[in-house]
């Protein structure tokens, strides 16, 4: 890329984040919109200089609550079955504290790792990251033997047993392929948050909070470093994009 | 393809000019070769050398029928090449897409349409470049049938109709969505809103 196009795009980035901050400042003082995530023009790929990550605080994620769920259901066009031969993208577990009998509810999905098992053990070269840290299953290249899926210390892969009808146009999926949670990556490109994150919000609950790992503005970036937060099974040093607090 | 021309040369076969120089001169070599040899006057050798054929046409009347069926035979020998074109199947009736024109050169889209499909598809969802210019999103969006509404739902259908001629299976829609999105433009579509915000 020359140098004039990327001065020009540094100059939009500079305006649009001027932009959210008048926003910001004129919507509510106090409340900062540059955290969500930028758009990018679509002949920009995904850059290495970001990273998609998530901050879930389990204190706040309603007991009983699945609007996440529903809403990636929705999104995606899954059928919202929980069956063993159903997809599903993320999932509401409760765990309880078997001493004190303290029971919390989140939302586990798959956690896009920065060293992703799923990745390590694909024979086909399917299972792949991307550049901004987003985990995928190529479907043209996946071969359904399901090695990721063992793989996966989350459970957060399915496998599509039966034909598909009447798919979303932006989220291909068909039978013989294994799959899981993309962040949503039709909208995130979009600049979009992901249809989980946004439901949650909706709800008034703001567990989730999506954005760049890697952009020292972003809200998600000050909240890591403000908060104590821990990855699940940090013992796996997965370096999981999806991080919880309040666990 | 030529196939009115070979509709012409099955109507009338001597007004084709390779067909008609084919069978006339096939005629005239019948012709001279049943003359020579009759002129000859050696019966014995022409026995010999062409058979019961030239026994029979050494008799005056049936010699002239042998010419003439000898000249159909000729004309209708010239005449199969055209005939297995012809009755080949019909080529496959596409509706037209929306909009004045395709991304590019329709013939360069028509050659190249799977190439360019798998370049945009590895670029898109591997390195997250969503241009629409080849994206197979938007063929749907331009292409889906009036009747059914989707690129591969019937016989008719855009894709399915030019890959059944050809012979050629498609599994894009085994994941592939075959209908455009509700964001879509569709064109009989009535909006979800009163434009006006009254209720009749």
């Amino acid at each position: 890329m020359s140098d004039s196009m990327n001065s020009k795009l540094e100059d939009r980035r500079d305006f649009l984040k001027a932009g959210g901050l008048v926003a910001g400042v004129t919507l509510a003082p106090g409340l900062l919109f540059y955290g969500v995530a930028q758009s990018r023009a679509p002949e920009e790929g995904a850059s290495s200089r970001q990273r998609w990550g998530m901050l879930i605080d389990t204190t706040k994620c309603g007991d009983g609550c699945s609007d996440c769920v529903t809403a990636c259901n929705t999104e995606n066009g899954l059928s919202g079955k929980t069956g063993p031969q159903d997809s599903q993208w993320i999932r509401k577990v409760d765990v309880k504290d078997l001493r004190t009998g303290y029971v919390q509810s989140l939302p586990m999905m798959c956690q896009h790792c920065d060293n992703p098992p799923c990745v390590d053990v694909c024979p086909t070269g399917a299972s792949m990251k991307r550049a901004d840290g987003i985990v995928l299953v190529d479907r043209h290249a996946c071969i359904g033997c399901r090695y990721c899926m063992m793989a996966c210390p989350y459970k957060a892969r399915s496998f599509v047993h039966e034909p598909m009808h009447d798919q979303k146009p932006d989220v291909p999926r068909g039978k013989g392929c294994v799959e899981s949670c993309t962040f949503c990556v039709q909208r995130v490109d979009k600049g979009e948050q992901p249809a989980c994150v946004e439901a949650c919000d909706a709800k008034g609950h703001k567990a989730m909070l999506f954005g760049d790992l890697k952009d020292p503005q972003s809200a998600i970036f000050k909240a890591l470093k403000s908060t104590d937060s821990v990855e699940v099974r940090a013992d796996l040093a997965l370096d999981t994009g999806v991080r919880y607090q309040g666990i | 393809m030529n196939a009115p021309e070979n509709l012409a040369t099955l109507g009338s076969p001597p007004e084709h000019p390779q067909g008609a120089g084919r069978v006339r001169n096939a005629a005239e070599a019948a012709t001279a070769t049943l003359g020579t040899k009759k002129h000859l006057g050696r019966p014995g050798v022409l026995l010999q050398r062409m058979n019961g054929m030239a026994r029979v046409a050494n008799l005056p009347d049936l010699g002239k029928w042998f010419r003439i069926v000898a000249c159909l035979g000729a004309m209708a020998f010239t005449a199969i090449p055209s005939m297995q074109v012809v009755a080949g199947v019909d080529l496959p009736k596409l509706e037209h897409g929306k909009g004045d024109k395709c991304v590019d050169d329709v013939a360069f889209i028509r050659r190249h349409h799977p190439d360019l499909l798998k370049h945009h598809r590895d670029e898109t969802v591997r390195l997250g470049i969503r241009t629409t210019k080849y994206s197979l999103k938007k063929c749907v969006e331009c292409h889906a049938g009036s009747k059914t509404g989707s690129v591969a739902s019937s016989k008719e259908d855009f894709c399915v109709a030019c890959h059944r001629y050809a012979g050629a299976k498609l599994d894009c829609w085994d994941c592939h969505a075959t209908k455009p999105g509700k964001q879509a433009a569709v064109p009989d579509a009535k909006p979800v809103l009163p434009l006006h915000g009254g209720s009749k």
